[in-house]
């Protein structure tokens, strides 16, 4: 189930009044009406693959239970469960990708051979619960956490519909000790949860389903287009993924709030980051600190000398590209981002203390760099084919300068976005609304009205695919 | 709280208001007449795994007019030796070649079906609506949705039309009169499998459907007659792509749904090679011509075009009956 859907917010009201009226008086009731709505919400879309998320559940509530019961077997059961994990995402999300580049690989070494591909349906949100499912494990292995002895907790924790199918990804430590208590809901809270929500479906269906035909057009025309254009269709694509993710982000946060859950932000204005770094502590924060502490720490980090770390960095950042799908170009996305990550490295260690530049420029021009580098990534993201992905690459540097009146607009909307996120750097928009009663009238009006007369053609949001 | 409740409250009003001005200025609302693409590829995507299915394509006239489930049952009575599901995948204003090319893709690498193509001139030769490509990861809610958003259509004109809004009360301002428009304002889903539309006027003058519909097709069949190049194209792809299924192994029967006298007469006019024999000669496929049959000659149609109700039902025992000899 979707959330910029009519059918679930007329389902989510029976489930809210139900909830809030058990909620107090039977907090398990409640709990496993939240782990039935979060499965049938999810089983609403195959209802086959609901199988797999309750053998993950199951195979690591087990697990966690096994690690602590015998520690002695604790390693082996850990690579278990890791090998089981990923076996079923790697057979799900990357068999074909695999067998087609091993064919690829013999076929430029003279031996042909015919790949058995398969046709293999992928598992919606099947990326993020294994990251919570791995989490989960991992943590109770070093000890972090206490294995759960209630399922129905670490079922919800897996499968908590708000979360469930593009994250956040939820952390064990942060989001199991609020299972075990019943926290009286304010209305507060109720208030900031709707405000997010609205504020959610504005972002997505206001002006990320508004800009996607744009979006669609400019990379479906990529030939024709020339250097403006080409960085337009970068730029708008930025906004539009920022817009969407961010907007289930934001639905997902508020619907934990309406029913009494804290879920971390995913996004803090990531294009008003200054440097690569900052960029990655402002987008899809749970991913990039997913990769950190499961994957870049362990690697060893920066604490085994400076190659070392490069190779950590450009390794990290290459899984975290092929986290998001079976291709090559997200591959070269993430290889990208790994590649401004080093170079920032090496200029902050090597360069920048000789140089001695003043800190207001360098900040202010990062962010523009930041901002114009990033959006050059997001055309492997985009792009369909490795042929575009080169041909838009090149054409942002050497295509004509031709013009565009539709431009305009689409370069609007970038700057608009830009200079809000620049802002949100010292002012915290959503805070002040929901601290000043007239901001958050206003604001509610006015998301009501535009949701209402301004909605775009429905459509997925872009990270149900990963 | 309060601050939202009271924002919830004036955006009701806003809304209300604005639907006001904008019935006032002679908007109308925007109605699907028939399945939608969300609903035609539904339909399709819950046929995939059945061994046999009967498509019956074409554009309003079959979308209105083709009552699957009275079909159904009575193919069953006749007691085949396959369990024959026929599918009305009919879509207002759709190029039939469109249809078709759609049904066969998403089969393709299947076992063959059958297809039951409802000739019709202005959907063989003019339309060009096509049920889109197919929507990935269509699911239960999309279509639950989609049924939402046909209703709330029907009664909220002015949702996620804002657009539309501004520019009809821009409109009505600058010229302080109604412009006469006539739309489609509301479908009727029948449990039998079909699904039609109403048309309507923004200035409460009824709409006269035959004459609405036979004006249309004069305007078209003049076009043909003054030059027919184009719909001989769309014909020579109409006909290739029946050759196409007929070659994937398929069973494909062109038929001709009922139509009014006035509209068979004017039919008759059209160049002879773009008539519905010509087609079915050029296809290598038989033809159903029930325009011309003594057992749906009592038949009515709302409009010329499109049957009523009552002979939509009637007229499916019959196609049983007569496919059957084809779909064994």
């Amino acid at each position: 189930m979707v959330f910029n859907s009519l059918f679930f917010f007329l389902t989510l009201i029976p489930l809210l009044a139900i909830y809030f009226s058990i909620r107090e008086k039977r907090p398990k009731a409640a709990k496993v009406l939240l782990l039935v709505y979060s499965w049938t919400f999810y089983g609403t879309w195959n209802p086959a693959f609901l199988t797999l998320l309750i053998g993950s559940t199951v195979l690591d509530y087990w697990v966690a239970r096994a690690l602590e019961a015998w520690p002695s077997y604790k390693r082996r059961l850990l690579i278990l469960s890791l090998a089981i994990e990923f076996g079923l995402l790697g057979f799900f999300k990357y068999y074909n990708f695999f067998i087609a580049t091993t064919a690829s690989a013999l076929r430029a070494a003279g031996l042909v051979w015919t790949p058995p591909l398969l046709q293999i349906l992928l598992p919606i949100g099947i990326s993020f619960y294994t990251f919570h499912c791995v989490s989960y494990t991992v943590d109770v292995y070093r000890g972090r956490v206490r294995a759960e002895r209630s399922f129905l907790d670490v079922a919800l924790f897996v499968a908590f519909f708000p979360q469930l199918v593009a994250g956040p990804i939820l952390r064990a430590g942060h989001f199991l000790p609020q299972l075990h208590e019943t926290r009286a809901i304010r209305w507060k809270d109720i208030a900031d949860g709707l405000m997010l929500v609205l504020f959610g479906l504005f972002l997505k269906v206001v002006i990320a389903d508004n800009i996607a035909a744009r979006v669609d057009f400019l990379f479906d025309n990529w030939r024709a287009i020339g250097l403006l254009a080409t960085w337009g269709a970068a730029i708008l694509f930025g906004v539009q993924i920022y817009m969407d993710f961010n907007g289930y982000s934001l639905i997902a946060i508020g619907l934990g709030q309406i029913l009494g859950y804290h879920i971390p932000i995913n996004f803090n204005a990531p294009y008003g980051a200054a440097g690569f770094s900052d960029f990655w502590r402002r987008w899809h924060i749970s991913l990039s600190t997913w990769l950190r502490d499961y994957l870049y720490i362990p690697l060893g980090g920066n604490r085994r000398g400076d190659a070392r770390t490069y190779a950590n960095l450009a390794i990290t950042m290459l899984l975290g590209g092929l986290w998001h799908g079976a291709s090559v170009l997200f591959v070269i996305w993430g290889a990208m981002h790994g590649a401004y990550l080093c170079i920032e490295r090496f200029v902050q260690e090597t360069i920048a203390p000789r140089v001695g530049v003043r800190p207001v420029f360098t900040s202010a021009a990062l962010i523009v760099v930041t901002y114009l580098t990033v959006s050059i990534t997001w055309v492997p993201f985009r792009s369909r084919t490795t042929e575009q992905c080169v041909g838009m690459l090149l054409r942002m540097f050497r295509g004509s300068l031709t013009y565009d009146a539709a431009l305009e607009r689409d370069y609007a909307i970038a700057l608009a976005v830009f200079a809000c996120h620049c802002l949100s750097r010292r002012y915290d928009f959503i805070a002040y609304a929901q601290r000043h009663g007239a901001i958050r009238f206003a604001s509610v009006l006015v998301f009501v009205l535009l949701l209402y007369f301004y909605a775009g053609e429905r459509s997925e949001f872009i990270y149900f695919q990963f | 709280m309060r601050a939202i409740a009271l924002a919830v409250i004036v955006s009701a009003v806003a809304i209300g208001g604005v639907e006001r001005l904008y019935r006032a200025a002679g908007g109308l609302p925007s109605v699907v007449p028939g399945l939608t693409r969300i609903e035609f590829q539904w339909k399709i995507q819950q046929t995939l795994g059945r061994a046999h299915v009967a498509y019956v394509v074409g554009d309003s006239r079959a979308g209105w007019g083709f009552a699957e489930r009275v079909f159904n049952r009575e193919y069953a009575r006749l007691g085949s030796a396959h369990d024959v599901r026929a599918v009305n995948a009919g879509l207002a204003a759709s190029s039939i070649t469109a249809d078709i090319k759609y049904v066969l893709d998403s089969r393709a690498g299947g076992r063959p079906q059958a297809l039951v193509v409802n000739y019709s001139p202005v959907g063989c030769y003019q339309f060009v609506y096509a049920p889109g490509p197919p929507i990935p990861g269509l699911k239960i809610q999309d279509v639950l949705d989609d049924h939402l958003d046909s209703l709330l259509a029907e009664r909220l004109w002015t949702r996620a039309r804002g657009r539309a809004a501004s520019e009809q009360i821009a409109l009505y301002r600058r010229q302080h009169a109604v412009s006469p428009v006539t739309n489609w304002v509301r479908r009727t889903v029948d449990a039998d499998g079909f699904v039609n539309g109403t048309l309507a006027t923004n200035t409460g003058v009824p709409v006269d459907n035959p004459a609405t519909q036979l004006l249309y097709f004069t305007q078209f069949i003049a076009a043909a007659q003054s030059d027919p190049s184009a719909p001989r194209r769309r014909r020579d792809d109409f006909t290739s792509m029946i050759r196409e299924a007929l070659g994937a192994g398929w069973t494909v029967v062109l038929v001709r749904f009922p139509i009014g006298p006035r509209m068979r007469d004017l039919e008759e006019t059209l160049p002879a090679d773009l008539r519905p024999d010509a087609v079915a000669l050029a296809s290598g496929v038989p033809l159903l011509d029930y325009t011309a049959d003594a057992r749906t000659a009592w038949f009515s149609t709302l409009d010329e075009s499109h049957l009523t109700p009552d002979a939509a039902r009637a007229l499916a025992p019959i196609l049983a009956r007569d496919l059957y000899r084809f779909l064994q």
